[in-house]
């Protein structure tokens, strides 16, 4: 055993750093193992595209807390945000783009053309949703539950409705409800899955900026948040080791006492938080049968679909951005489409018509790109996760596929590319999503059944994306295990 | 003259109703719009000396203490027990008992809840905040997918493939989606009555007449007439009306509210409601008269005829079916269960003769490029009748006459929108608590003196009377209290 610490992080993605960060201001000794050269996870560097590097994961924000980026002095460690409210915009194959502003009137102005009750009802919807969102805080930012019954059987309606369900109850207009289809979808649901209209719940609980339910892109790209995880960990005393995959945990009994690194060094540590999976860190770093078997057996289940991300490099901003350079863009044919999409999916094929959601970052931040390069970021869902024919065929077909898309909405797109890159799906290694594990508490998505081992990840939110809100409980929770407050 | 109770429709909840109402000396009035009362419990020639039901061959069991209480078995109501069911791929078979367990236990205690809520005077008003409840029995099974939970119970593919087809019947359902376990609390078969299913309406009638009920037929039901915020009357298409104090609907969720009420004395939110409600239809039947029964497939016990043949249940073809039936497509290969009910029942066909039923899932009400023309129809008798000659090769030439029916048949019939009958799609949020809408579960609506029975309702899709005993109990609950003078 070398470098006792007392707590060891696994993994130095945007969580990994953030818990932290937290732990080494409360005084612990923390250290952060990183597999890969650089930190930043999914948020680092790491895809090139061309000449240039852009993250593979995230390419924008609508969920990190506001509490941390205080707490943790980000804005001091360089965190300045470029855009700060993208505007969900669906594009159609014909008429205007659907701009869902966050001015009421505007986005009324934009939906009337297309159906007139839908434009009367969008305020009211946003309103509703919005309201239900701050009350939902409570569990969603906060280790609590909802204070009014009336809330709580809200909450349980919306466990059982569908996305698509959901949509159909409050608008009429097909163009509508697919700029919300691609929301969906996140972490491999299907709009027709029991719990997934808790994912609009979950959305509107967010705030970015001071702002309720907004996107944001921070200036020099989501990269820029990594960096400035980086530089708050160390100012707080943390040691960040790259290059150290860790091979497996070290556990006495019932709780962990370390880790093994695959060079084969073992570091003893009395509390370890893993950025990772669920499913990875029980069932590949700990010991087999230390998840037990009814957890072992739940934890082998995938998400249903996957998604990925395409990275253009362009000569020219794209058509569509012209008209309106602060949106979230959202190409979807219909509801319906997506969840035929999502079926054909989940059987292993790439489906026939995708969602996508595009940005253009570089509109709002130059510095990302030189001279009059535009990069043009794309998530598609619905994916197959272990597709058919192995992700190296279905790679081409899908970026001809998306390219094809894109071209219908924005003529001469193919023509300006300057460089394209594709980023592998990572389903395969993440844990499925339900709506069981939404409203199951924070103590119950961060502990496992090992003692002294919490997951701080992505893993441990109620939704995946990144918000370092379970970085921050968790770190709390080691906090207090570490005081002794815990037995 | 004012009746206590009108009941619209004389289905078998509707009469379970009546009877029920008339039996504690209730003046009850049933009108129906069909020339014969029962409903989907009806028994028809489909070609001369040929007798099917028509919408299906099985309807979801009748709770013990209603048969027994209603006094059915000596009306002449014999049901048969529901026989195994078989599964025929090429060169493979296998037979499947049915079931009982925990989704029977968990309708019993569903049925309870519904009756204990019922005998309850009401705890809210038109839409008053919805009052926190317990969690409903089964509810937990929102959360799973119904692939997952038959996985546990099935050795291999081939077996969960045929669960899986023998549980739904010709309903259609994505079996890998959250919420798609709750099918499972669809109502079980409750086995064939002796006679057809017509022998059982026929007992409900009587048990109802029986008990002082007064059934109108052939006079449809085009408006519910309030005074104040109640209900007053019912008007019937002859112009004249039935002054009750009381209504009972067994009419699906939207016939109801959109056409028997004009949309603008409702609350908007009710119209809402009801208006988001999913229909999904979904099934296709073809009635076959043969002139000779068909021989067992080879290896296939004699006894194993009698009950359902799911033609060659296969998962990934299900699921390329429930994607055609969302386009509006009819499906290459739609999942197919064929009855050869004459075995069971010698009644239903002349001697030496036999009558098939074919059961399609996955059809969808409209197709995508226009109404059912007779081309479409011929079709789908076709694909119907080649998975009826793949389980018995040469049979085309034994088929006297075929009878098929399309999801508008079906709605046009029996008066049920887009002829779903299950009454609603059985997603998590159209079932239990959420069925037919939360201010609406149970059986009294936002409507006062308005009771909903029949498939759309809490119990319409787990068994059969039970819906109608429920509203017929909430009413009597009502009355005692004072609340419907």
């Amino acid at each position: 055993m070398s470098d006792a610490a007392d707590v060891l992080v696994i993994g130095a993605g945007p969580q990994g750093l953030a818990a932290a960060a937290y732990l080494a201001r409360a005084g612990a000794r923390v250290s952060v193992l990183e597999a890969e050269p650089v930190s930043g996870g999914a948020c680092a560097n790491s895809m090139s595209v061309g000449d240039l590097v852009v993250p593979a994961g995230p390419h924008s924000l609508c969920a990190l807390d506001p509490r941390v980026v205080k707490e943790l002095k980000l804005g001091r460690h360089g965190l300045k945000f470029a855009a700060r409210d993208l505007a969900l915009t669906g594009l159609r194959s014909e008429g205007k783009p659907l701009v869902l502003d966050r001015n009421a009137h505007a986005a009324a102005h934009s939906i009337a053309p297309v159906s007139q009750r839908d434009a009367e009802r969008f305020a009211g919807f946003r309103r509703d949703l919005f309201v239900f969102g701050r009350a939902l805080r409570a569990m969603w930012w906060e280790e609590g539950e909802l204070g009014e019954a009336a809330q709580r059987e809200e909450l349980r309606r919306l466990a059982m409705t569908s996305a698509g369900a959901f949509l159909d109850a409050a608008f009429e207009s097909e163009a509508v409800k697919a700029a919300f289809a691609f929301d969906a979808m996140t972490g491999g649901l299907s709009p027709s899955d029991a719990g997934s209209s808790l994912l609009f719940a979950w959305r509107a609980a967010q705030e970015m900026c001071g702002l309720q339910g907004a996107v944001v892109i921070p200036r020099g790209g989501v990269a820029s948040l990594a960096d400035a995880l980086v530089s708050a960990a160390q100012a707080a005393g943390v040691e960040i080791r790259t290059s150290v995959p860790v091979a497996r945990l070290l556990l006495s009994g019932d709780a962990v006492t370390g880790v093994a690194l695959a060079s084969g060094e073992e570091i003893a540590a009395r509390i370890v938080l893993s950025s990772l999976p669920r499913r990875r860190t029980l069932l590949e770093l700990a010991p087999a049968g230390a998840a037990g078997f009814a957890t072992a057996r739940q934890l082998r289940r995938t998400p249903d679909t996957a998604e990925a991300k395409l990275v253009l490099a362009l000569k020219s901003a794209p058509g569509f951005a012209a008209s309106q350079p602060s949106g979230r863009f959202i190409i979807a044919e219909r509801l319906e489409s997506c969840i035929a999409a999502h079926a054909e999916a989940r059987a292993g094929r790439l489906p026939a018509e995708l969602a996508l959601e595009a940005v253009v970052p570089t509109l709002f931040d130059p510095s990302l790109a030189p001279g009059n390069t535009h990069l043009l970021s794309v998530l598609v869902r619905p994916l197959p996760v272990s597709p058919e024919e192995g992700w190296l065929k279905l790679a081409p077909r899908l970026t001809d596929a998306v390219l094809a898309i894109l071209e219908r909405h924005a003529p001469g797109l193919k023509g300006s590319i300057v460089a394209a890159s594709v980023g592998e799906p990572n389903a395969p290694e993440r844990d499925a999503l339900t709506a069981r594990h939404m409203l199951a508490g924070w103590r119950a998505r961060i502990a496992t059944p090992i003692g002294g081992l919490f997951l701080c990840g992505e893993a441990a939110e109620p939704a995946p994306a990144l918000s370092c809100r379970a970085a921050r409980i968790a770190a709390a929770i080691a906090g207090a295990h570490l005081k002794g407050e815990v037995r | 003259m004012r009746y206590d109770a009108c009941i619209i429709g004389a289905g078998a909840d509707g009469l379970a109703a009546a009877a029920t109402l008339a039996g504690r000396g209730l003046k009850v009035a049933v009108v129906e719009r069909d020339s014969h009362p029962g409903g989907r419990c009806a028994t028809r020639e489909f070609h001369p000396g040929f007798r099917a039901s028509p919408f299906v061959d099985e309807l979801p069991a009748i709770p013990q203490d209603i048969f027994w209480s209603l006094d059915l078995a000596r009306r002449g109501a014999l049901l048969m027990s529901a026989p195994a069911s078989l599964a025929l791929w090429p060169g493979k078979q296998s037979l499947l008992q049915p079931s009982a367990g925990r989704a029977q236990a968990l309708r019993r205690a569903i049925a309870e809840r519904v009756l204990a809520d019922a005998a309850q005077p009401p705890k809210r008003g038109l839409f008053a905040s919805a009052a926190p409840t317990a969690p409903w029995p089964g509810e937990e099974l929102a959360a799973r997918t119904l692939l997952d939970v038959l996985d546990e119970s099935s050795a291999d593919s081939a077996e969960c493939a045929h669960l899986l087809a023998a549980l739904l019947d010709g309903q259609v359902c994505d079996p890998a989606l959250a919420g798609s376990a709750l099918q499972l609390l669809a109502g079980s078969r409750g086995g064939m009555a002796a006679g057809g299913l017509g022998r059982l309406g026929d007992a409900l009638r009587a048990a109802a007449e029986e008990a002082g009920a007064e059934i109108t037929c052939g006079l449809e039901a085009t408006d519910i007439k309030r005074a104040g915020r109640r209900v007053a009357a019912v008007g019937l298409a002859d112009g004249s009306e039935v002054a009750a104090r009381a209504v009972i609907s067994t009419l699906d969720l939207k016939r109801t509210f959109l056409s028997l009420f004009s949309w603008s004395e409702l609350p908007r939110a009710l119209v809402d409601r009801v208006g988001a409600f999913r229909p999904a239809p979904s099934m296709a039947r073809l009635l076959v008269a043969l002139e000779a029964p068909p021989d067992p497939p080879a290896g296939t016990d004699p006894i194993a005829l009698r009950g359902p043949i799911h033609v060659a249940p296969d998962a990934a073809a299900l699921d390329d079916a429930t994607r055609a039936w969302r386009s509006g497509a009819a499906p290459e290969r739609p999942p197919v269960m064929l009855r050869l009910v004459s075995a069971v029942d010698p009644s239903l066909a002349p001697d030496g003769a036999a009558t098939l039923t074919v059961t399609l899932g996955a059809i969808p009400h409209t197709p995508f490029d226009g109404a059912w023309t007779r081309e479409k129809r011929d079709k789908l008798r076709d694909t119907a009748l080649a998975a009826v000659e793949a389980v018995w090769p040469g049979i085309a030439k034994r088929v006297l006459g075929a009878e098929l029916i399309v999801p508008p048949d079906t709605e046009d019939m029996l008066g049920l929108t887009g002829g779903d009958l299950s009454g609603g799609e059985l997603t998590a949020d159209q079932m239990l608590g959420f069925r037919p809408f939360v201010e609406a579960s149970g059986t009294r609506t936002p409507v006062e003196g308005l009771y909903l029975a029949g498939p759309s309702s809490t119990l319409g899709p787990l068994a059969t009377c039970a819906s109608g005993v429920a509203a017929a109990r909430a009413l009597m609950a009502d009355f005692a209290a004072g609340r419907l003078k």
